[in-house]
């Protein structure tokens, strides 16, 4: 062994040493605005921000260009309640399906003739529907029901499931976000949409 | 040979200094303490029955103040950190906390699972096995959504729960299907896993596939608890399996439906003891082969045999399961003074040792890599300064301080969740609406439950006593 090839050696053995006692600059908060793409990354597998935003832009679009949107028209600003939605997925998403509950509730008073009944001051009601949601007898029907109770015209509800797979390097998570729309006094489906999101860790 | 006085003297400075250096930074990386020395103060804490301090001591090993708080960045090891909190929050009942906590574990050791970095595996290689971050065994994998499922049953959240037990399923199908993996491991490890999503899907009103999860069950232990929902379900669902089919022509126990007595459903889960946690040994160079010999290739063998019979390496450093009592009585359980007998339906400790046996090869092998490495590098650089200072004296003593260091650096690896409880049982039972009274002896304490039975409802209660005999 030359002392050439020793000192390289030792030079790696030290780079090694290094890597492993080398500290990292330590976390600090950021805002958004100020950090560009800080919106754009996926930290997990759960749905984040943009995962809801282009859902609900899918689903909205659906629904403007329905025909359901053209009875609302006709009607007389009929009232319309949105339910808690049912979380079928392998993710603890609540939070997130609460934001997406009251996204729709924003969307639909500013942009479709309706007039929007909110249940956030019904916090027992909303954990009675949510308790009601664990059974899987929850349906259509049942949907109504709530509406008839909560004295609504029209009753928004929407469940995510989602396909999760795994393999030794990768997770792939496919939600698939329904929103439908039921008559109160029919219990008649009168809108459904799928919204699709795929999020994964490679 | 030409001769360059300079440049033999640049080589020289630069040798020794790449000397002092890794003097200097080899201690920087020796941490005194294993990782089961770090968590010794909980286990200690938890086995004098005082959770309270097992919970302080788990912040500690944490570095945060309280357990309302999460590190500000998950290090390489505060991921199996914060499963043992989990389980201490969990045995004080703090449901919430402890449901944060394994899920954050979760994400945290699914991201280190697809992890694979050179620099990790280099250090590994040449240091210790605990240098890298660590990757949770498969039934480790499997209790964390196990033990979090609880964490949801208690409060009757079934939604949390249903998602606990849709992970649970992801994690033990990827299991099954993994190359390498011991299928009758995972089926074993998965029981309580499968009992608790099939009780989860049961009282959703999702029959069908309560009794997939049921037969999971079924494909790995007789569970006699499940006998009576197995039955009541059958009547309400399609799905079946042969397994299932031999329970429904058995004995009936006699245990009606909820709604024909108006009675309510309790499932009372205990969980008791503590898998042993893996502690540091050394072991006779000899013996360390013997076990090692075949996750070598023979020129290596031939090489530590070789130092071996020099007399240059006489130990190896290795974790090994410590030394605990694996016998468990069962635990007592009475209801209004009447006594029931508990279903085991897990032997936890049994599936870690077993998945510790399965890999001591594997860990030995890494270990007696190790020996050759680093008497390979302590040579070079015995060589390199012996040539440098111009004394071979300076080089053997060089080689023998390289060597030294590196030994001291090379901690085994005794990274494991060593708070998971040796056991698990459960007794279901029918109660008149009501008020009750539940007793449970476990390990050595007495546990009692005073609840309020409601009508046609049901209940999950937990006891959890992780101190050992």
């Amino acid at each position: 062994m030359t002392p050439q090839s020793v000192s390289i050696q030792a030079m790696l053995f030290l780079g090694c040493s290094l890597i492993s006692v080398a500290g990292c600059a330590g976390p600090r908060a950021v805002r958004g605005q100020d950090t560009p793409g800080l919106d754009q990354a996926a930290m997990s597998t759960s749905l984040d921000r943009k995962d809801l935003e282009r859902a609900l832009e899918i689903s909205m679009e659906a629904l403007r260009t329905s025909k359901l949107m053209a009875r609302w028209q006709m009607e007389q600003d009929p009232t319309v309640g949105v339910l808690p939605f049912r979380n079928e997925t392998s993710e603890h998403i609540d939070s997130a399906l609460n934001a997406l509950m009251s996204e729709i509730e924003s969307q639909l008073i500013n942009f479709a003739p309706v007039r929007v009944i909110s249940l956030e001051d019904q916090p027992a009601l909303i954990e009675e529907i949510r308790h009601q949601q664990e059974s899987s007898a929850f349906d259509s029907a049942r949907i109504a029901a709530w509406g008839r109770q909560i004295g609504v015209r029209y009753i928004v509800s929407g469940k995510v499931f989602s396909t999760d797979e795994r393999t030794a390097s990768a997770r792939r998570l496919q939600y698939y976000l329904f929103l439908r729309t039921v008559d109160v006094e029919t219990g008649e489906i009168l809108f459904q949409n799928q919204a699709p999101i795929t999020k994964a860790i490679l | 040979m030409t001769w360059h006085p300079k440049r033999q003297k640049a080589e020289r400075s630069w040798s020794l200094l790449a000397l002092v250096v890794v003097a200097v930074a080899l201690p920087m990386v020796v941490a005194c303490k294993t990782f089961s020395d770090r968590t010794r103060a909980t286990r200690s804490a938890l086995d004098a029955y005082d959770q309270n301090a097992a919970l302080r001591a788990s912040n500690r090993a944490l570095g945060v103040r309280s357990a309302e708080v999460l590190p500000d960045s998950l290090g390489k090891n505060d991921a199996l950190l914060l499963l043992d909190r989990a389980m201490v929050l969990q045995s004080v009942q703090k449901y919430a906390l402890s449901s944060r906590d394994f899920q954050v574990a979760d994400k945290a050791l699914e991201v280190l699972d697809f992890s694979r970095s050179t620099s990790d595996e280099i250090v590994r290689y040449m240091f210790s096995d605990s240098a890298g971050p660590y990757k949770a065994r498969p039934y480790e994998k499997l209790m964390l959504n196990t033990m979090n499922m609880l964490n949801y049953l208690v409060p009757q959240n079934l939604e949390g729960a249903r998602v606990e037990a849709r992970r649970f399923s992801v994690m033990r199908t990827y299991l099954l299907a993994a190359e390498g993996v011991d299928q009758a491991a995972v089926a074993r490890a998965g029981i309580p896993g499968s009992y608790f999503a099939g009780y989860v899907f049961e009282k959703t009103g999702a029959f069908d596939q309560a009794l997939r999860y049921y037969d999971e069950v079924l494909q790995a232990t007789e569970a006699p608890s499940l006998a009576a929902s197995i039955r009541r379900l059958t009547r309400l669902a399609s799905y079946r399996t042969p397994r299932l089919e031999s329970v429904i022509e058995g004995q009936d126990g006699g245990r009606t439906p909820l709604s024909a007595t108006g009675s309510s459903e309790v499932l009372i889960v205990i969980s008791y003891g503590r898998v042993p946690p893996l502690v540091a040994k050394r072991i006779p160079i000899g013996l360390a082969l013997t076990i090692a010999a075949a996750f070598l290739p023979p020129s290596a063998v031939q090489q530590a045999n070789r130092l071996a019979g020099q007399g240059l390496v006489t130990w190896i450093n290795y974790p090994d399961v410590a030394p605990q009592p694996s016998q468990y009585p069962s635990p007592q359980v009475r209801i209004d003074g009447v006594p029931y007998t508990p279903d085991i339906i897990a032997d936890v400790e049994a599936v870690a040792r077993d998945a510790w046996e399965a890999s001591k090869g594997r860990v030995m092998a890494a270990a007696v890599t190790r020996m050759l490495t680093r008497a390979a590098i302590g040579a070079g650089t015995g060589v390199a300064v012996g040539k440098a200072s111009g004394k071979s004296g300076v080089g053997v003593l060089a080689s023998m301080i390289t060597q030294a260091s590196m030994v001291a650096a090379d901690k085994p690896d005794t990274r494991s969740w060593a708070t998971l409880p040796a056991r698990i049982a459960v007794v279901r039972a029918q109660l008149p609406p009501g008020g009750h009274t539940i007793e449970v002896s476990a390990v050595g304490r007495e546990h009692r439950v005073d609840t309020t039975a409601e009508s046609d409802r049901w209940m999950v209660i937990d006891v959890m006593q992780l101190a050992t005999p």
